[in-house]
């Protein structure tokens, strides 16, 4: 419901300019009465029933005004080089970021190793001994994939942290190799320490990974390892006996890894997108009627910056009529492909999957004055396998795909019978009305547009009983107020048509006004020779010109 | 101060609401004041005429509306506006004129007569469009008015006062078959108010109602706003030198039988140059069409529907906003021009046919009179007549003259029948000359 008392204030202005008119005339007659030597006193005046003509309204609405009336569209666009329009309603579907494919968490290993007997006896001979281990570090990757290969990881950062804590007080000296890991330079990280970089027992180092590599290995069952490799020499320590077990435990963790890329295959990871919709407000307040679009479009444009093909299904497709609310499926049984981006420096791969009446229902669809529509979407990675190689997937640290929606709605068609209904708040003094003896209001419109359209006010008083009506006929009686402009074949406005409505209110009708609180207003719309099903087309040029004017019939006591 | 008082009353009894048509008394008898309001080569009979206010004078007021008489307005007792309205023509007007001889002095000697006098003189003009009022009372939507271009040109007020010196002779030759004079006026303007240029135009589509108003206006005043700024001799003669202007009669005469004289005369044409509290009120040329608000303004926001309309108003007062500019003007003298013939019937008959072009501030009125004169007596005698002003509106003129010794009285109307149907009457005046005279020639014996 919406307030307007905007009419109020128009009728009240426009009457009260008879009162200057009484003044002016009253001086005038009195002045010529007495010129002409008569005795004013004795005489009597007839009515003074004045009708004066005030312009109220003149507007030239163009074909984006009047649509803003009946609708709070997104946008209007043209869509061909005749100015055809079409009603575009766009948002975004659904996303993908990085985070929700792929995880690197926190990496924490712990390794250890030991002495023999006879290492043990050598050490404590005053003799040196060494050691020699190969540690698989597996990277801990959160996918939902089965089958996740690892190739190559640019890291953008991340910290490595070893610790080594010597168990029996030899002197240890040596180096960890990590053989998968590369740093700037291209160079494997090696860690190399001597005894006396052991402080009471206890070694730790720590790297910045920023711009290392990582190649983990893949060979199932271990998944993505990398691997730590240790070559100790080990030397007595006088002040320490020796003996056969562990002689050091220690732990290496990979921490905050953050990754400018990944190369290697992730597998087919499935995606279930929650439900979306977009509602589409023309005839929001459309009760009834028959909608039919020649043609119409719904377009998924997808951008993909993942380095990997994705598949996209449709798990639903609906549209309700909030009205009446009739569900409609769309039918619709083939998924899509999305390619993914070439290179890693290359642009986003985009592609657009269009729903219209080649692969879809989708003129069924839309027809009955469909209000909002809901997607659900299902993707997968992969769908095809593992790319044959020297293709990999790769995803870098922006990647993301989004599914933008587009519906296209090009004004081509025809429409029957769309009823709309509204409501306004109103509330109308006529305290000023006293010397008025009736209204007659006058509405002129040349419409370029190819629509009839038919009115009828409603008048309701503060309990919503019926005081009135502003045609004759009640509620469903509506008067033609703008005659469709003739179209040609291809259903194209060429000429405007013109129409003069008028309706007189008395003073009955000005005492039922004055009780209102409430107008319905309820119009039909039809376009061009609808009951033929002739379609039309509705132009970026079309205008419609509204001239609304009112003569007051003035009863004036002199 | 009594002195004083006399002579504001003085000025407004000039000023009051009369006036008129042509006084065609001056043109067929042979009063002294005929010399300056009828012919300047009219020449007396006597050696020294003398007019002195209060005593002696000629006194001239004259009123005239030629837009509806009270009989087209009332009918029983009911004012009807339709009949009103029917009876208007394109532009109407209330026509006031008024001449009072304060003093005037003629001598004689031989073929040349020589005057000076003052007078003074009030001219007033209301014109109003017969389309205004039909619009008043019909409205603009009523069928006969809307999609009419109304014409309210012409709509204004115009009034001047002033004193008139003036000098003046005339001389007869070709053994008195010919004469000619001619009159020089000195005028100190009192007050005017003199609208120029009034041109207002409104249209009412019948389609969609749109409003369409243009104009045009000059308003020219010299008037004193606050009464207590009037200096205290404001209207005494010769009080100031401001307003000044000058005017000029010519006339002559022409026995072209012994029964048939010529005369023509061309009077005050001339003008006067205000500056004192001179102002004008201009409007340039402006033309506005309303057609009403745009839907945007009364769907999208209530408030500014009354905002829209009051800016709408402001706006189209703004265009007719006058603008005030001070600086002198002139304002033309209201000049007549009149050829007339007069044919003796016998010694004591004459019929006498006038055709005359009067100007009004700028407007002009043609009016022919056909009168008749009878002598009874070298010490009375009779005029009678009929007049079409402005070829439309019947008047009967009447008017008698008594020559007892040294006094000449003249006492008449320009329209006798206001005297008794004043409800049918649309012009009224009247005419009073008391003059000493002194060496009158003898008047033959009149026998008829």
């Amino acid at each position: 419901m919406r307030e307007s008392p905007a009419f109020k204030s128009l009728f009240l202005k426009s009457t009260l300019k008879i009162k200057p008119m009484k003044k002016i005339l009253l001086v005038c007659i009195s002045l010529l009465l007495f010129l002409a030597s008569c005795e004013p006193d004795e005489l009597e005046y007839e009515d003074y029933r004045p009708i004066v003509a005030v312009p109220l309204i003149h507007s030239i609405l163009d074909v984006y005004d009047v649509l803003e009336r009946v609708d709070s569209l997104n946008e209007l666009i043209v869509i061909d080089d005749d100015g055809l329009l079409a009603l575009t309603y766009q948002g975004k579907l659904f996303s993908l970021e990085l985070d929700d494919v792929l995880n690197f968490p926190n990496i924490s290993e712990s390794f250890n190793g030991s002495i023999t007997a006879g290492q043990a006896t050598s050490l404590n001979s005053g003799l040196n001994a060494t050691f020699s281990a190969s540690y698989p570090i597996e990277l801990n990757i959160d996918v939902e994939s089965s089958t996740v290969r690892i190739d190559s990881i640019l890291l953008e950062g991340g910290d490595l942290q070893l610790n080594i804590n010597l168990i029996q007080d030899e002197f240890v000296a040596g180096s960890l190799t990590i053989p998968g890991l590369f740093d700037a330079q291209g160079d494997p990280v090696i860690i190399a320490f001597v005894p006396s970089d052991f402080v009471n027992g206890v070694l730790n180092r720590s790297i910045n990974l920023a711009g290392y590599r990582l190649f983990p290995t893949y060979t199932p069952p271990n998944d993505n390892a990398i691997n730590l490799n240790a070559e100790l020499s080990l030397s007595d320590n006088t002040d320490n006996t020796a003996s056969a077990g562990q002689f050091f435990n220690a732990s290496l963790s990979l921490n905050n890894f953050n990754f400018s890329y990944v190369f290697g295959y992730f597998g087919q990871i499935a995606v279930n997108t929650d439900q979306d919709s977009v509602t589409i407000r023309i005839f929001e307040n459309a009760i009834d009627g028959y909608f039919h679009l020649e043609e119409a479009t719904i377009n998924l444009l997808t951008t993909n910056s993942f380095g990997l093909p994705v598949s996209v299904g449709f798990t639903n497709i609906s549209s309700i009529n909030l009205n009446t609310g009739v569900i409609t499926p769309l039918n619709l049984s083939e998924s899509f492909e999305i390619g993914g981006q070439e290179t890693i420096n290359s642009s986003p791969s985009i592609s657009n999957f269009v729903i219209d009446n080649n692969n879809s229902n989708i003129g069924d669809f839309l027809e009955p004055t469909p209000k909002t529509v809901f997607f659900q979407l299902n993707a997968t990675s992969n769908p095809d396998g593992e790319p044959i190689p020297p293709n990999t997937n790769f995803v870098a640290s922006g990647s993301r795909l989004d599914v933008d929606i587009e519906v296209l709605l090009p004004l081509f068609g025809y429409a029957q019978d769309i009823i709309i209904r509204d409501t306004l708040d109103t509330e109308i003094s006529f305290d000023d009305f006293d010397e008025v003896d009736s209204l007659e209001l006058k509405l002129f419109t040349i419409n370029g547009f190819p629509a009839d359209a038919e009115i009828q006010l409603t008048f309701l008083d503060e309990f919503d009983n019926v005081i009135d009506f502003l045609f004759e006929g009640g509620q469903n009686n509506l008067t033609l107020f703008m005659e469709s402009g003739i179209t040609n074949d291809q259903g194209i406005v060429i000429s405007s048509t013109e129409l003069i409505t008028t309706r007189t209110l008395d003073a009955v009708g000005a005492e039922n006004l004055e009780q209102t609180r409430k107008i319905i207003v309820t119009s039909r719309l039809n376009t061009f020779e609808s009951d033929l099903q002739n379609v039309v087309r509705f132009m970026d040029d079309y205008t419609l010109e509204v001239k609304l004017g009112v003569k007051i019939f003035g009863n004036i006591e002199l | 101060m009594r002195v004083t008082v006399l002579f504001i009353a003085l000025f407004l009894l000039s000023s009051a609401w009369t006036f008129g048509q042509l006084n065609t008394i001056y043109l067929s008898n042979n009063e002294a004041a005929s010399q300056w309001r009828g012919n300047p080569a009219f020449q007396g009979k006597e050696k020294v005429f003398l007019y002195i206010l209060p005593a002696v004078s000629s006194f001239d007021i004259s009123a005239g509306h030629t837009g509806f008489t009270y009989n087209d307005a009332v009918q029983g007792k009911t004012v009807n506006f339709s009949s009103v309205i029917d009876g208007l023509k394109k532009k109407n007007h209330l026509l006031f004129e008024n001449r009072i001889s304060m003093f005037a002095l003629g001598l004689k000697a031989g073929k040349t007569q020589f005057r000076i006098g003052m007078d003074v003189a009030t001219d007033m003009r209301f014109s109003y469009p017969g389309e205004l009022i039909e619009l008043l009372w019909k409205g603009n939507g009523h069928p006969d008015v809307i999609g009419r271009n109304l014409d309210m040109s012409g709509l204004g007020l115009n009034f001047i006062s002033y004193y008139d010196y003036f000098i003046g002779l005339s001389r007869t030759m070709m053994d008195d078959k010919l004469a000619v004079g001619a009159n020089l006026h000195y005028m100190q303007g009192l007050e005017t108010i003199y609208t120029k240029t009034s041109e207002f135009y409104f249209y009412t589509d019948p389609n969609d109602y749109a409003l369409t108003a243009s104009g045009a206006f000059d308003l020219k005043t010299s008037l004193y706003s606050d009464t207590t700024d009037i200096p205290d001799d404001r209207y005494f003669p010769f009080s100031n030198s401001d307003n000044t202007g000058m005017s000029f009669d010519f006339g002559a005469t022409y026995k072209f039988s012994d029964r048939l004289d010529l005369q023509a005369s061309a009077l005050n044409i001339g003008s006067i140059n205000w500056t004192t509290q001179a102002k004008s009120f201009v409007l340039d040329g402006v033309s506005i069409t309303y057609d009403g608000l745009e839907l945007d303004d009364i769907y999208d926001q209530s408030d500014s529907v009354e905002t829209s309309l009051e800016n709408v108003a402001d706006s189209i007062a703004d265009l007719f906003e006058l603008d005030e500019r001070a600086g002198s003007f002139k304002t033309p003298s209201n000049a007549r021009y009149i050829l007339s013939a007069d044919y003796a019937l016998g010694a004591k008959n004459h019929v006498q046919f006038t055709y005359a072009h009067m100007r009004s501030f700028n407007q002009g009125f043609n009016t022919v009179v056909g009168m008749f004169r009878r002598d009874f007596s070298p010490l009375f005698s009779v005029q009678g007549g009929l007049q079409f002003f402005n070829f439309r509106h019947l008047l009967v003129p009447i008017a008698f003259q008594f020559n007892p010794g040294p006094v000449q009285l003249a006492v008449g109307t320009g329209n006798v029948v206001s005297a008794f149907g004043y409800k049918n009457m649309k012009f009224l005046s009247g005419h009073f000359s008391l003059s000493l005279r002194f060496g009158k020639q003898r008047s033959p014996r009149v026998d008829d």
